[in-house]
């Protein structure tokens, strides 16, 4: 009988250990590619005179300064990523906006699939790369795609498909038109400071049950706010009352790191979901800010920066709510309890009320209505509750020093490094002279070398090419000692009772 | 119905309270406030000059939550399960 047991716990540990490392490695599964985009600068007699690039890999692009005058040709592995796929949105600025807009796809397959590939951009006009786009749907379909706008920031023509489009069967079988755009163009007249612009699906609206859902979120991100903002989310989340249930059948979320827009300005994202069951959906869109990271700044951030609103209130946090397909009288009932407590604690909004009516045995009894109306607290006293308890409990005594401490930790501001100092000692020549050392930006920071050290062939620096590799071995360590902490763990215990008692000897 | 009248009653009555001053607003933890803004202030700057960093400090974070969850679990459950 032990020997039963050891072996089951034996093969217990080590299909928990294999479940949490494909767990852990899935879930930070490295999104690996590398493309490079090569373009040529002309001068002003149109004369290709010297030759730039940008470089994505994995979620991350360096640009070539934006505005200048570009034509493009590509390069890429194409052994390697069969199905790249770049595009672009071109623009001459000195012709007017909609004659000129000039939608170029590049497809590797297209091309022979060799090992370098260019398209040159004709005719030898000036033209402005604008903007990068870009997404990667998996390892080996990663999509790039440029938009312009005009001086308004508005967008210049349409998104198509293009040529290439059949050779991207492993895309539209996922996502068909996933689109990223980081926009650094000037933008006279646009609202600039760091805010979200508008999101879909709108408010409210009804979608076609059975057919893919189109999500597109804008924002816009002051540079000034580039040191304290971490990321941007986009969360779709089935919105009835049985959220843990329902969020097994669709939950999707993107998370976009700051890292990956310098600069700042507008950030567009777009994609299409596959098809989604009929119900009740959630769209929400925030910004996510400190130093916690991952999955814990959104939690914090949503607490300091307030729940996400349904109008424009909080412009960091915002949300929609939409029907796919026809909402049952169920889903309505359900949609409608959301609103009592999630309206204020960031979640859903309701297309129907419950009243004392519905109770009533006589005439109009409903009893999941009546239970909803009986079982939870009204809205108004709910929200007093929470706004209460946030402005007066949480900054008294005594909870206001935990408010004020988490307040420091999460702030955003910075202090001046320190200076290292050394005042050189008597009997040495200079006695008395002091060194200022700032070694600080130069360890890793902007002017260090590995932020500046650029490879001449790829034109990547440093710590492009290599922070991937340092986070995927970071998380390999820490995958790691949590499964080792799990099966650690799981050797030694025990509900076996009796086990205890014995040691105790308390049990007769 | 008698329950929803109950709950909204203790949650009025709960919010009132809530708005009564009984204790002093917090603005500023004594004697090492501005230190703990200094420090952080600090931390923020220093992790902003080492990205290489900022990666090992979110893994060591969750690293110290899943303990922390592990000692609650334990906490909890410890007269059941030894961890």
């Amino acid at each position: 009988m032990n020997k039963i047991s050891q072996v089951l716990q034996k093969s217990q540990k080590l299909i928990l250990s294999i479940f949490i490392g494909v767990l852990i490695f899935g879930f930070f599964g490295v999104k690996q590619s590398f493309a490079s985009v090569y373009y040529n600068q002309p001068d002003t007699s149109g004369v290709m005179t010297s030759r730039g690039s940008f470089n994505l890999i994995n979620d991350k692009y360096e640009s070539p300064a934006l505005g200048a005058p570009i034509s493009v040709d590509t390069y890429y592995w194409s052994n390697d990523n069969p199905d790249v796929y770049f595009s672009f949105w071109l623009k001459a600025p000195h012709l007017s906006d909609t004659a000129l807009d000039q939608f170029v796809m590049i497809n590797s397959d297209a091309y022979g699939g060799s090992t370098c590939a260019s398209y040159l951009i004709t005719p030898s006009d000036v033209y402005l790369l604008q903007d990068e786009q870009y997404h990667f749907f998996s390892v080996k379909v990663p999509s790039i795609s440029a938009f312009c706008h005009n001086s308004s920031g508005l967008y210049l023509g349409a998104y198509k498909m293009g040529s290439g489009a059949s050779l991207l069967a492993d895309v539209t079988n996922a996502y068909p038109t996933t689109q990223i755009s980081f926009d650094t163009f000037p933008t006279s007249g646009v609202d600039t400071s760091t805010h979200i612009i508008s999101f879909n699906p709108a408010n409210n609206s009804v979608a076609t049950s059975g057919m893919p859902v189109s999500i597109n979120v804008s924002a816009y991100i002051n540079p000034a706010d580039l040191s304290w903002l971490k990321g941007i989310s986009v969360w779709i989340k089935n919105g009835s009352q049985n959220g843990i249930i329902e969020s097994l059948l669709y939950n999707q979320e993107w998370y976009f790191p700051i890292s990956d827009i310098s600069g700042g300005g507008q950030f567009d994202f777009s994609t299409t979901t596959m098809s989604i069951p009929d119900g009740n959906y959630i769209v929400e869109v925030f910004l996510n800010t400190n130093y916690l990271g991952g999955s814990v700044n959104n939690i914090f951030s949503q607490y300091k920066y307030g729940s996400a609103s349904q109008d424009n209130s909080n412009p960091l946090a915002q949300y929609h709510q939409y029907i796919v397909g026809t909402s049952s009288a169920l889903g309505s009932i359900l949609q409608g309890q959301n609103n009592e407590f999630e309206s204020i604690l960031s979640a859903t909004t309701s297309s129907s009320t419950i009243s004392i009516s519905s109770c009533n045995i006589l005439s109009g009894f409903d009893f999941g209505k009546c239970m909803t109306y009986a079982f939870v607290p009204s809205d108004k006293q709910v929200k007093t509750f929470i706004n209460n308890l946030n402005t007066s409990v949480f900054t008294h005594f005594p909870f206001g020093y935990v408010t004020r401490l988490y307040d420091i930790i999460i702030g955003n501001t910075t202090s001046t490094l320190p200076t290292l100092s050394i005042t050189i000692p008597t009997g040495m020549p200079d006695a008395g002279a002091t060194l200022d050392l700032t070694p600080w930006g130069k360890l890793m920071g902007e002017g260090s070398l590995l932020a500046t050290a650029t490879s001449s062939v790829t034109g990547v620096t440093f710590y492009n090419s290599f922070s991937d590799y340092w986070k995927a071995f970071v998380y390999f360590v820490f995958g790691l000692m949590v499964c080792l902490e799990i099966i650690g763990m799981n050797s030694v215990i025990s509900v076996d009772t009796s086990k205890k008692d014995k040691n105790n000897n308390k049990i007769k | 119905m008698i329950i929803a009248l109950i709950l909204n009653f203790i949650l009025s009555i709960i919010a009132v309270i809530f708005t009564l001053p009984f204790f002093p607003v917090i603005t500023q933890i004594p004697f090492v406030d501005s230190y703990l803004v200094s420090g952080f202030g600090i931390w923020n700057a220093f992790m902003l000059e080492l990205p290489f960093l900022q990666v090992v400090w979110q893994c060591f974070v969750w690293y110290m939550l899943f303990k922390i969850s592990l000692m609650l679990i334990k906490f909890f459950l410890g007269h059941r399960i030894s961890i």
